[in-house]
């Protein structure tokens, strides 16, 4: 033991002299510092160009409103009025009607015309500035189709308006008075009271979202974004309630019996959504940008960690054996499996510092250009309680359980560095295996979702989305999009996959024993 | 010295070593005593290293066993090799890190190597000053010299040189010398050291083991090797007809003729034969110019005994 340790602190030596290494080190640092600046940069651009056109704005608008103006002229020409009396239960209704003579394609043009007009008369925009607010937005949407729909039912003659137009007439004159309402009083209960009427959703799921979401935003102050994120985790949350309500679970738009696991999975991300819901703790507008800019930051961070690492778990034994140097290693009185172990372990040691560093520096990076707070914390379920962990603790632990598969990595390219003794060819190789580990997406696109598929090395090194399968729910993105190995996720168990891999490590060492520790060096 | 009430440092015995179908050792087997310098003489291809670098850990043989300080290589490995030390071909270590860096490391892997000793054995090699330069910046023959302090750092019982003098100047040859001998008749230690040349052997080594093609064919000291050399037999006949020369002489003393030149042959008898050999061939018709005997010099012995072939199998 004494031994490893004495050979593992030597190999600590020789790391830390090469040159190449802190090379990619220091290139390490500077990117991922770099890259959540470099997505502040590309957001305020785009900030920057959305202002500058001003969308939503009373100069938008008015531009819009001449537009149609100089196609239509006077709107006013196209109208005639006349009383019409309609008989509705046995009561007569006196209607002060409106007959439009329109061609069909102009209805549109006439319909937005008119609400111009009364936009620009009537709303305040200084007061409810429609860009980038969710209410303002629907509302002005719902605002223009009912009025549409008023004037396609104006087009009617009015010899043939009969009682059955006149009911139509009462909705669509009742949906455009809420629209009205939502729209130029920014009213959340008439909106709410629209998509009542207008929801033909299964369950009623719209009507659910948009009333979840007026309790927890009852002014509408909501920008889109925000208000997607709480309308996608409602979405998520309606639907796996019905899912274990029914025993059912959709995968790829299928249904399938529900596991015992999956439940266990759906009730927690469950609980999860409603505590993020209710605590206001969802994804944010915010949270979302850093969650990018700290992601991207150490993904690329992790790329070049995982370079440096094949390089030197690559050449760890074949450039000794090219300069000769692996001669004071043989000559002293160790067993070669030791020196093996020892070279392995200062291998993992640096993968380890280096997942510690790039969580470091993109936490850092991440907090000065967007903010520290901004950083979502994880949170699991733990006890039948949801539980947070702070970011950069979970950032770590997620290096960590992909260090599992990027040990794979690594002894693969031990391996071949034992077996073949020649540097070029094992970093070569195991590069190749590195940037193909998407490969089994790949064959998934290429032969569809196959039982053998799962079976594949590759299917078992995404652990990281088998040890954390809520991480999604806390505004990260997932493996695949985070860069890292493994790519797909396959549905077998973890422990099967921490049996697989725990077998190919036993398989790559025996090969590797086999290539170093038995074979003679010359 | 080698008496055989001394427990040798390190036996070698039946070792065989195949490559592939080469036979690079063939059934080797010797020992070395403490207190002496072994001298291993061989010609190019002859088995030197690949007999040290089994010694060292780095070949596996095929057949026998190796037994450093009493402890068998096979079963006692780390007990086996704490006992030795060496170079191999050539010394060649960490080229980035400094020389005193390298021992540092070196020292770690094994038991009670103080700072004081890394420093004593950089002095004894002449390296003091320079220990703190990358290896990278060293010449040929200061590597040389850092190989042999990293071999004696941990105090070897075996210590074991494969052409050390490779690349030292005549000032390192004779530091090396006086370090080797005092080493060994000082302190004990059992050298082992390879080389093709005798005249550096002689010099410095009190036995000599000799072997061509994988085949320990001699081991002796060096006083009977020169005694042998004084002692040498050989004598050359001129005669007009060497070839019919040769086949009467064969006959009587078989294998014992060598070099059949135009007018010459050599053959190997002992002086008091002279007489009856040359009486033989006047008998037989063949007429006598002259008989030589022939100066005879280590190399010749060592040639003769190797066969003397250029060519390398
Ligand atoms: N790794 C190897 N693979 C195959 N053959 C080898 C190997 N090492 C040595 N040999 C062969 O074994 C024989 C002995 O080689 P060795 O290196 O022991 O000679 P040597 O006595 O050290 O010669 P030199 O004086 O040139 O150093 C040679 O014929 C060589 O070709
Ligand atoms: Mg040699």
């Amino acid at each position: 033991m004494s031994k490893i340790f004495a050979l593992y602190t030597n190999e600590m030596i020789k790391l830390s002299h090469r040159l190449s290494v802190w090379i990619l080190v220091i290139l390490m640092v500077i990117t991922s510092f770099s890259v959540p600046f470099l997505v502040k940069g590309a957001l305020n651009s785009s900030n920057n160009m959305s202002e500058e056109t001003d969308a939503f704005g009373k100069t938008d608008f008015t531009k819009r409103r001449d537009t149609v103006m100089n196609e239509l002229g006077d709107p006013n020409r196209y109208v005639e009025h006349e009383t019409l009396r309609f008989t509705i239960q046995n009561e007569t209704v006196e209607l002060f009607a409106t007959r439009l003579h329109l061609d069909e394609d102009q209805v549109h043009d006439y319909s937005n015309l008119c609400c111009y007009n009364a936009m620009l008369a009537n709303y305040n925009f200084d007061q409810y500035p429609i860009y980038d607010n969710w209410l303002s937005k629907e509302a002005l949407q719902q605002y223009f189709m009912a009025y549409f729909d008023l004037c396609q039912l104006n087009l009617v003659p009015f010899g043939s308006r009969n009682s059955k137009w006149f009911q139509s007439y009462v909705s669509a004159t009742e949906i455009l008075d809420l629209s009205k309402d939502a729209f130029f009083y920014h009213d959340y209960p008439s909106y709410l009271a629209i998509v009542e009427k207008t929801d033909n959703s299964t369950n009623q799921l719209e009507t659910k979202i948009v009333r979840r979401l007026s309790e927890l935003d009852p002014e509408g102050k909501l920008n889109d974004t925000d208000a997607g994120y709480i309308q996608e985790a409602v979405r998520m949350y309606e639907t796996y309630s019905q899912n274990l309500a029914m025993g059912v679970d959709t995968v790829n738009g299928s249904y399938v019996p529900l596991t015992e696991s999956r439940r266990e999975q759906l009730e927690n991300s469950i609980l999860i959504l409603d505590y993020q819901l209710t605590h206001g703790c969802l994804t944010s507008k915010e949270t979302s940008t850093a969650m990018l800019g700290r992601q991207y930051s150490q993904r690329a961070g992790r790329f070049l960690l995982i370079i440096m690492l094949v390089i030197i778990a690559g050449s760890s034994i074949s450039l000794e054996m090219a300069t000769g140097s692996i001669k004071s290693l043989i000559i002293a009185p160790v067993k070669r499996w030791k020196i093996f172990t020892a070279k392995l372990l200062s291998i993992m040691t640096w993968a380890l510092a280096g997942s510690i560093l790039i969580t470091a520096v993109s936490t850092l990076a991440t907090g000065i250009a967007l903010g520290f707070s901004s950083l979502s914390p994880y949170y699991y379920v733990s006890g039948g309680t949801v539980q947070s962990m702070p970011d950069y603790l979970f950032t770590l632990l997620f290096f960590l359980a992909d260090n599992i598969s990027l040990f794979i990595y690594l002894l693969a390219a031990f391996t071949i560095s034992c077996l073949t003794r020649n540097t070029g060819i094992s970093v070569g190789i195991s590069t190749g295996l590195v940037l193909t580990g998407g490969i089994s997406s790949t064959l998934t696109e290429l032969f569809g979702q196959k039982r053998w598929i799962d079976f594949l090395p590759f299917s078992n090194m995404n652990l990281v989305s088998k040890i954390f399968p809520y991480y999604k729910l806390s505004g990260y993105l997932d493996a695949e999009d985070a860069g890292l190995f493994g790519i797909t996720n396959n549905s077998l168990p973890l422990s099967f996959s921490l049996w697989y891999l725990a077998i190919l490590v036993f398989i790559l060492l025996l090969i590797a024993y086999d290539g170093f520790v038995r074979r003679d060096i010359q | 010295m080698a008496e055989s009430a001394v427990k040798p440092a390190l036996q070698i015995q039946k070792v065989t070593k195949t490559f592939g179908r080469k036979t690079a050792v063939d059934n080797v087997s010797f020992d070395l005593y403490p207190g002496e310098v072994f001298g291993f003489l061989g010609p190019n291809g002859a088995g030197k290293t690949t007999i040290i670098k089994m010694v060292m850990g780095f070949f596996r043989p095929n057949e026998g066993t190796i037994i450093i300080n009493g402890y068998n290589r096979k079963t006692d490995y780390e007990a086996a090799m704490s006992s030795i030390g060496g170079i191999v071909e050539n010394p060649e270590m960490y080229n980035s890190l400094s020389a005193r860096l390298n021992l540092k490391m070196y020292a770690r892997l094994h038991k009670g190597v103080t700072e004081e000793r890394i420093n004593e054995v950089l002095e004894l090699v002449g390296l003091l000053d320079r220990a703190d330069d990358p290896i990278k910046k060293y010449s040929l023959g200061m590597k040389q010299r850092i190989g042999l302090a990293q071999a004696m750092l941990h105090r070897p019982k075996v210590l074991i040189l494969d052409e050390p003098t490779n690349g030292l100047d005549p000032a390192g040859i004779h530091l090396l010398r006086d370090i080797l001998k005092k080493l060994a008749h000082e302190e004990g230690v059992a050298v082992m050291v390879s080389s093709h040349l005798l005249s550096e052997m002689q010099l410095m080594c009190d036995r000599i083991g000799i072997i061509n093609h994988g085949k320990l064919l001699r081991i002796c000291s060096i006083e009977d090797l020169m005694h042998q050399a004084e002692n040498s037999s050989v004598y050359r006949i001129k005669t007009s007809n060497p070839s019919k020369a040769k086949e009467v002489l064969s006959e009587k003393y078989p294998n014992r003729i060598s070099n059949v030149e135009a007018d010459t042959l050599d053959i190997e008898i002992e002086e008091s034969q002279i007489n009856e050999c040359v009486r033989t061939l006047v008998s037989s018709g063949s007429d006598i110019l002259g008989v030589q005997k022939l100066e005879s010099s280590l190399e010749d012995v060592f040639l003769e005994i190797t066969g003397g072939g250029t060519k390398i199998e």
